[in-house]
This record gives C-alpha cells, structure tokens and sequence, in this order.
C-alpha cells in the first residue's frame, strides 16, 4: 500500500505545519495566544474614539500612570454601532480574552449584567471605601446596579437642551430674546411655530435652510417621551408600558411633524448639508442651515471648535403645558470590568480613577460633558461660559429606567420612530408592535424590581 | 444529473486546448462591442475614480459642496497618513499571512479531495458528492456560533488559527471546481501511470496536477482574494487590534461620529492595488481553470 | 462507471474505498467540524435560553413559539426576499451580458476584463462608503443623472424600499466574478455548433437561444446556487451603510441573527433563527436539484 504510506506521509507534513505555527507563537507571531499578559499591564477599551474623546481619556490615563508608576494601560479603540451595542465585549468574554475595564453605555450596565457579561465589583468597592456610593449622582449609581451587586462605576453623564442661531433669529426678524433661558421655558408648539417661519426653500423645492427639526439629533424619543411623563415600565405587574400615554403622545408628535415639514424632503436636506464624507465641522447648525438644534451639552465643546465664531443661545427644552417644569434627561457612560478580566486589582485602581473626582475633571474639561461625581458640581472651574446653564439645568434631570431588556428596547424604539416618520406605520401600530416584541423577553427577568 | 467522467478519447497530452487567437477582424460588429465594453468598463471604474479622487484631496477640499472632480491640490501626503494613521505594515503582514496560507491551504486540501472524488473509482463517491454539492447551499450563520465556541475552547480566538486551519480542511466550491477539470483528464493516461507502478499520491502530483495548472491557478487566486477581503471572519475572531487584517483595519478610520474619507480610501487603495495585479497577470487561469461543462 | 467497476472488481473495491476516503479525508474532517457538528449544536441550542456565558436553561419549543410570532423576524425575512428576488435575476442577466461581451475577440480585451472585475475586489467597507456618496441625493453622481430625465431628487438611504434597492445595485457592481464563470462557460461551447447552425440559416438570436443559452446551463445553474446563497446571506452592506434602518428596512434575516447572537447574547434564540434558514436553504436546493434535471442540459453533442 504505497498509497497509504504516501497519505501518513501527507498527514504527518500537516501536523507538522500546524507544530510550526504553534513554534511561531512563541515568537509573538499572529498566531500566537494571548491569554498570557504582564500583571502590570491593564487592558482598557473604549468605545469614544471621536478626536475629542480620544484626547481627553489620554489625558486622564497619562495622570493615572503618573500616580501609579507600577501600572501602564493599553487603550484599545472599539467604535460602537450604535446605542448599546456590546457586540465586540460580548464576543471577547466568550473567547476568552477580555480586556480589563471597558467603557459601556450605562444604561445598558444591567443588561450586560443579566447575561452574566460583567464582572460584580461589589467585593472590591468593599475593600476600598464603603461610602464610595454616596460620591455619585443617584442617578447614575442606580444604573450600574443589578439585583444587589454594583457591575460598574459611573462615569460621565450628560444633559439636552435647545441651541439656537440668534443671527438667523435676528435675519428673520425674531427677537432673540423670545428664548431667553432666564424667562424660562417656551412651549413646543411656539417653538415649532417660531421655527416654521425660518423655513427657506430653493427653486425646485428642496430645504436650503431649516427652522427645527424635532426628530433629528438629540430630539428622538427619549427626551420627549421623559419630558411627557413616560415611566416605560410597571414594577407592580412586571410589565413594559411601552404604549402609554406619554410615549403615544411623541410619536403621535413625529407623524405630525413628519407630515408639516415632510420628511423625505428633510431626509433630503439632512444628506445635503450633513454629508457623510464631511468632517465634523459640517453639520448644518455649525454652518447656518439649521437655525434651532436639539443637542446634548458636549455641543458647546464642538461649537467652540468647529464654529467659534457662531453666536448663539442655549435654553430648556421645550414643555408641552404652559408653567411646566423644565425637563431634561441624562445618559452617560461607565466604567465596568468584563467577567473574566485578567487584571482584576489593577483594572480596579483605573476605574476607580477615571470616575473619581480626579479623572472626572480631567475628562469633563476636555470633553464639555457632566460628571457623575457629585462633589464636582461645586467647582465652577468646571462650569465655565456656556457649560453654566448646565449645572443648574441638572436639578430637573431624569435618567432612563434601567431595565435588563434595555438596548433591545432602545433599538426597537428607534426603529418604531424612523417607521412613524417615514409614515410607513401609525403611532399605534408602531408602539404595539415593539411592546409585543419586548414584553416577552422582559418577562424572563420578572420579578424585577427598578431599585 | 449523473455524474460520470466523460468518456475521451483523445489521447495526445493537450488539455485544456487553447482556442487559437482567429485574427483580429474589424468589423462593424467590434466597433459596438468596444462601445459597450468600453462604456460598462468605465461605469464599473467609476467607484475607482471617485476613490482615486477623494484620496487625493485636502480636508478642507474634502469640505466643499458639490464635491470637485479633480483633487485642486494634489495631497499625496495622505497616503503617509493612512499608513501611519494605523499600522499598516502590522497589518498587510497579517493579510499577507492569511492570505498566502489560505491559498495554499485551499489548493492543497481541495486538489486532493478532488482527485479523490474524479480519478479514484470507489463504490460511493457520487452519493458523497451530492453531499458536497449540498454544503455548499448550507447557510454560513448556521456555523458562527458553534465554531466559535469551539475555535474558543481550542484558545484560538484571537490567533490567525479559526480563519486559517478550515481553508486546510476544503471546500465545497473549490472541490468542485477542481473536480471538474481533473474529470477531463483521459483515464487511459492515469491508467497507464497505475500500470507503471506509480501510487495514487504521485499520480496526482506529478500526473494530474501538471494538468489542472489553470484550474489550480484559478482557484489559489480566488481564495486569496476570498482571504484578502475576508470581512466577516477577521470581524468574529480577531479582537486585539495588533492582529487585524486590512479589510477590518480599514475600521480605524471610522470613529463613532465622523470617517475620516481621504485617508480611508488612500488606504483602501494600497489594499486593492496588489490584488488588481495579481488579478490582470493571472486572469488567464481564471477563464481556463473554471469548467463547468463535463458534467453529465 | 458499468464499465470502470468491471475492471476493479471484488476484493480490490475495498482498497479502492480506503483509498477514495483516504484522499477526501480533509473534507470528511472539514465537513466534521463545519458542517456536522455546528449544524448539532444549533440544533440543540435552539431550544435553550443561552448566552454564552451562563450555564443554559431548558425553554423547549419557546424559541421557535417566539420566532413565528417576532415581527422582526417577518420583517428581515420579507427585506432577505426582497433584496435575494431583485439581486440574483439581475445579477445573472448582467453577467450573462459583460460575459458575451469580453467572449468576443477584442484585443484589448484582458483591460475590460480587469476593469470589469476591479469593483469586486474593492474592500466593502470601502465600497460602501464610496456608493453613499454617488446617491448623495444634492451633489451625487446617481441623482445629478436622474435628475436630467426629471427624476426628483431624493435620500434613496432613508427610505426603507430604497435603501433596499441601493443594495441590489451595489450587489452589481460584483458582476464581474459571476461573468468570469460565463466566460469560462462560454470558452467551453464548440464553434463549430455555431458554423453549422450559420449554415442552417439560424440568427443571432437563434443561434444564443438555441445554442448559447442551453450549453450555458451548468454555469446558470452554478451561478443561480452561489447568487440565491449569497442573496440570503446578504449582511455586510447593511451592516456598514444603514445598521439596518430605515425603519428595519435593511434588517436582513442574517443581520438579525447576527444581533441576536452578538449583540444581545441570545444565542438560543440566534440558533432557532439558524436552524430555520438551514432548513429553508435545504428546501431551496432540493428545489434547484429538481430544476436542474429537467432544464440543464450537460450535453454538449
């Protein structure tokens, strides 16, 4: 059998290419394995890649090696898809091979947690300081717990408001003063009806500059549906509430808008004047299409880079009653730790850093977001020109519950909205559609209680 | 559809038969083929183009509405910039890797099975190639999961390993393709090397491969290709960013809010040119390596 | 094979048998490990809450229950439909054109060659990005075109129909690989049928209906099972031109999946989403195989 000797032969030339590529990964080769790594070294992904983000977590790594010379962190970038998505984390604690601290949506801390994603860093904070709870916003602790343990330690947060252009208000001969914050609130429908007449339109009909768009930028269904009074969920009966009133009434809002300002054309003007291949100076607001913008507080940062010249105002969200209160809503990021981390005590002294007093300073000066640390607030330094508005705007805050079903609801709420305005589903069809989507996968984790 | 060898009788050493190049005619008949051919060329190129275009201009160039159609100010610069935005050398070494050992990987398993499969009569074979044939409708998705938990109880993620060892273990698709061009090869001319008392394996090195060179040729560079612009793959088992390929790499130029476009289709194109040579040398192998008519 | 088994008759069948699975060995382990094996497992996951992490729990048929019940399901099958529907009938026209076209006998043929087989070599992250900036609905090239035959301008991507068509186009632009195959299809038909069909007096028309088409069916057949497999399989442009949206317009069956599994870690539920598209792909070939024995002709006397 020739044959037979000629195929051992062949097999054992296999074998020995595969024994060649193990030998190469003792020389670091691709194909080497990392699951061996040096104790002094703490592996930190991030999902903020922007140039702004990057530079400011630098900052405050560069601070942390300094007062811990025996650690050094690896930054790895892992832009995100979108709200929630922990596809990469997911994939790299079942291979085997997380990284120490990652940067999650925190809003999402619970859902990682139910699947057993993260890491309960319960123990180590009762190593550290009992009291470590107490330095931060409520708000934010409540969201990085899960059923009695803490998965992560907040970091930034944020908050939404109403940027308007004063110079294209003047142009159209509106009184810039009409917004003024210290007169408080306006209410939705003056600012749509304020923002309609500063509509421009070219010769074959297209936009070439727009008042407001509700539904664009930090406009989409979160921050109406929380000013409206949505609670999203029904401890009681364990049941999501997705349907109710408050959120009906924001996406019977979008159909409405959708229709007076017609959204394709919208559509249109938004892929005109936000083109993809533009750098990030090139959104419509910073070049004087877009005369009102819903946006979140880091806007000032952006505005200060990228149009430092625009004179403009920032007030409160717009109230749906006369003599409401004014609302917002704060989301944010933490610090967690993948289950499984290599590194547990080092990846423990950088988060702890990156959201302490001393990090979160760091961060937020560059960046122009909020801190979670409570104690931060008092420093003004913090607080400077337009970012003012945002320390006192805080009080009015509220935040999203943290339910264990939340990215998949977020994605579904999203989606819901595109269908309402597109006009493809009503606002009925829509909502019931993502609560009979929803309910079922909540109701794997019922009971379940918000606090 | 049975699928036997079809019977030749040709015996002189000649396979595939080139067709000889007819002298060139100019007919009217030319001129629109040219027309057509011409005009879809340059719609095809058109993607080119724009990449050549946006990789040579400026960011504030980048800016301007409407887009200019020629860089103002030509920006070589940016091809440095994409090479050192990211590692590149890091990771066009790694595609080179991946890539060449795929290819090999490919031709060696699959010329193998496929000799198995066309020049070894065993009681059968046909029955187990529908098989093949079936996998190859068996949707990708199926795998992910599985493979993955098995690629992580090996300790493989994160290695070249789970996208390299499968192209060792064949394919569906290159097994048939080469099966097929190795069931053109006249059995007389495997019998006679039997005869001679040679074994099977140096039959098929030495007889049966020396004949399917087109087949082979087409099939290395389709799965080096495969490999270079593998996305999926890369995208699953390679986390740390010291062992990224390009076609992931090229991610790097995306942050969450903005894409930095000069510099990713600079870097694109030092992706694509390599493969565009070795596509313009070889494509010979292509047309004469892929034959789908002998079966019966 | 009447013929060949009388000469390797009785005891040498068996030695012949050791040697054909000795050759095909990489493919028994092959088929083993990435066919046999995922298809299990999937199989069994499908009936557990799992997410890879945590030990799995028993659900039975609950993942099924919900997969029937899902409207994303519906929706990312009718948007796979959709896209696999329009994409592979055009594709294989399309090829079936550019492949006549580089058959005939230009000189400068091997440059459309490359030219025409250059975009499927573009990465797709590139190719994605380049593509949302031709229908760029102020200054693309796509809309600027349209517009001179009074088309009204508009953001193809952000309606849920169009983003879908978008993608058949951009699928063409891959034309080239499914040519070569035609190409190669076409090198492989005799002349000589042609000379005598001429002399018989058949047209152009007569001689590609009668002759081209029929003689070409192995390589309609082969590109029909690598377009549907693909078409189903469609994710990638999805993934990095829209996410899914409009709407879940571009939400496709496999993008679903692939959420499921990885982004949410229900990888029951992503094996019950599996476990349904193998059996339909099963269905699917088992159709083409009926298809092709009564319509594809590997005669070429």
């Amino acid at each position: 059998m020739k044959d037979y000797r000629a195929f051992v032969r062949a097999c054992v030339g296999l074998l020995l290419l595969f024994l060649f590529n193990t030998a190469l990964s003792a020389c670091a080769f691709p194909f080497s394995f990392t699951g061996t790594r040096d104790a002094h070294e703490v592996v930190y992904w991030t999902t903020a890649t922007d140039p702004i983000g990057t530079r400011a977590q630098e900052a405050v790594i560069a601070a942390f090696e300094k007062q811990n010379p025996d650690l050094h962190v690896r930054i790895v970038g892992m832009p995100a898809q979108g709200t929630g998505d922990a596809t990469s984390l997911i994939t790299a604690v079942r291979g085997g091979s997380p990284p120490d601290v990652y940067m999650i949506d925190r809003f999402t801390v619970s859902q990682q947690a139910s699947i057993g994603l993260l890491k309960n860093i319960a123990p180590e904070i009762a190593k550290d300081d009992h009291h470590l709870a107490r330095s931060y916003l409520p708000f934010a602790w409540n969201e990085v717990k899960y059923q009695g343990g803490v998965y992560g330690l907040p970091f930034e947060t944020d908050a939404r408001a109403v940027y308007y252009n004063k110079d294209i208000l003047r142009q159209s001969g509106i009184d810039p003063a009409l917004l003024d914050p210290r007169k408080g609130p306006v209410t939705i429908d003056t600012l749509m009806a304020l923002a309609m007449k500063l509509n421009r339109s070219d010769a074959d009909g297209n936009y070439t500059r727009l008042g407001l768009i509700p539904w664009d930028g930090e406009g989409e269904h979160a921050t109406w549906a929380l000013e409206f009074g949505a609670r999203y969920y029904n401890q009681k009966t364990c049941q999501v509430t997705l349907t109710e009133p408050a959120i009906m009434q924001t996406y019977q809002n979008y159909a409405r808008w959708a229709r007076e300002l017609n959204y394709q054309r919208v559509a249109t003007f938004l892929a005109t004047y936000l083109p993809p291949n533009a750098p990030p100076s090139q959104t419509p607001f910073y070049t004087g299409h877009l005369a009102i913008s819903v946006d979140g507080n880091w806007n000032t940062t952006n505005l200060q880079n990228y149009a430092p010249t625009m004179n403009y105002g920032i007030t409160y969200l717009p109230i749906a009653h006369r003599g409401d209160k004014p609302s917002t809503w704060s989301g944010g990021f933490a610090m967690v730790m993948p289950a499984g981390a290599p590194n547990v005590a080092g990846g423990y002294r950088l988060m702890r850093f990156m959201t302490g007093a001393q990090g979160q300073r760091i961060y937020n000066r560059v960046t122009g977001h909020l801190p979670t640390w409570a104690s931060l607030y008092q420093d003004n330094r913090l607080f400077a020109g337009p970012q003012r508005f945002f320390q006192g705007l805080m009080k009015y805050s509220q935040s999203r519950p943290a339910l264990p079903v939340g990215a998949q609801m977020w994605d579904a709420m999203t989606s819901a909205q595109q269908a309402v305005l597109i006009g493809n589903k009503t606002p009925a069809q829509a909502l019931n559609e993502v609560q009979t989507r929803i309910q079922p996968q909540m109701q794997q984790y019922c009971p379940f209680k918000l606090k | 559809m049975k699928i036997v060898a079809r019977p030749v009788v040709v015996t002189e050493v000649s396979l595939p038969q080139r067709r000889k190049k007819s002298p060139i005619k100019y007919s009217h008949k030319h001129i629109w083929t040219r027309v057509f051919l011409i005009a879809t060329s340059l719609l095809f190129l058109i993607p080119f183009y724009w990449m050549i275009n946006t990789a040579l201009k400026t960011n504030p160039e980048l800016a301007i509405t409407p887009p200019t159609v020629w860089p103002q100010q030509w920006a070589w610069d940016n091809f440095v910039r994409a090479i050192t935005t990211i590692p590149f050398l890091n990771y066009f070494l790694n595609t080179v890797v991946y890539t060449v050992l795929a290819a090999l990987g490919a031709v060696l398993s699959n010329l193998m099975v496929a000799y198995g499969f066309a020049c070894i009569e065993w009681r059968g074979r046909n029955l187990i190639f529908y098989l093949v044939l079936i996998t190859i409708f068996i949707p990708f998705p199926i795998a992910i999961i599985p493979l993955f938990d098995l690629f992580a109880w090996l300790h493989w993620i994160n290695t070249l390993l789970p996208l390299v060892v499968p192209t060792f273990l064949g394919s569906a698709f290159y097994i048939f393709l080469l099966r097929q061009f190795l069931l053109q090869i006249p059995k007389e001319l495997l019998d006679a090397a039997r005869i001679d008392g040679a074994s099977e394996w140096r039959i098929l090195w030495l007889v049966a491969a020396p004949m399917a060179k087109p087949a082979i040729g087409a099939v290395a560079i389709l799965a080096a290709v495969g490999a270079w612009n593998d996305f999926m793959g890369p995208l699953i088992y390679l986390q740390d960013d010291s062992l990224h390929t390009l076609s992931i790499g090229l991610q790097a130029f995306r942050s969450t809010h903005d894409i930095q476009f000069n510099l990713l289709m600079a870097a694109s194109i030092l992706v694509v040119i390599p493969i565009v040579f070795l596509f313009f040398a070889c494509q010979r192998f292509f047309i004469e390596g892929v034959s789908l008519s002998s079966i019966k | 094979m009447v013929a060949g088994r009388s000469i390797y008759a009785g005891k040498r069948e068996r030695a012949h048998l050791l040697k054909g699975l000795l050759f095909i060995s990489p493919w028994i382990v092959g088929f083993s490990f990435f066919v046999l094996y995922p298809t299990i497992y999937s199989f069994v996951i499908s009936f557990f809450r799992y997410s890879g992490i945590q030990p799995p729990v028993w659900l039975g048929w609950q993942n099924y229950i919900r997969l029937f019940t899902d409207p994303l399901v519906g929706m990312s099958v009718q948007n796979t439909l959709f896209y696999a529907a329009l994409a592979v009938p055009i594709g294989l026209i399309i090829s079936i054109l550019l492949a006549l076209a580089m058959h005939r006998e230009v000189k400068e043929v091997s440059l459309y060659r490359t030219a025409l087989y250059l975009p499927s070599i573009i990465p797709v992250f590139a190719l994605s990005f380049i593509f949302i900036v031709l229908i760029n609905p102020q200054y693309g090239l796509v809309n600027s075109l349209l517009g001179r035959f009074g088309v009204p301008q508009m953001d193809y991507l952000s309606d849920p129909t169009g983003a879908k068509v978008v993608m058949v186009v951009m699928a063409q632009l891959g034309a080239g690989n499914a040519a070569l195959i035609f190409l190669a299809g076409l090198n492989g038909i005799p002349k000589t049928l042609y000379e005598a069909a001429r002399i018989d007096g058949s047209s152009h028309l007569g001689c590609f209906l009668r002759i081209t088409l029929p003689l070409l069916s192995p390589a309609i057949l082969f590109n029909l099972i690598t377009g549907v497999s693909g078409g189903l399989q469609v994710f990638q442009q999805a993934y990095i031109m829209t996410a899914g949206g409009p709407a879940n317009g571009t939400l496709f069956y496999m993008y679903y999946l692939y959420r499921n599994a990885f982004s949410y870690a229900q990888l029951g539920y992503a094996c019950a989403l599996a476990v349904m598209l193998f059996l339909f792909g099963l269905v699917l070939a088992l159709l083409l195989y009926w298809f092709s024995q009564r319509f594809v002709n590997y005669d070429a006397s």
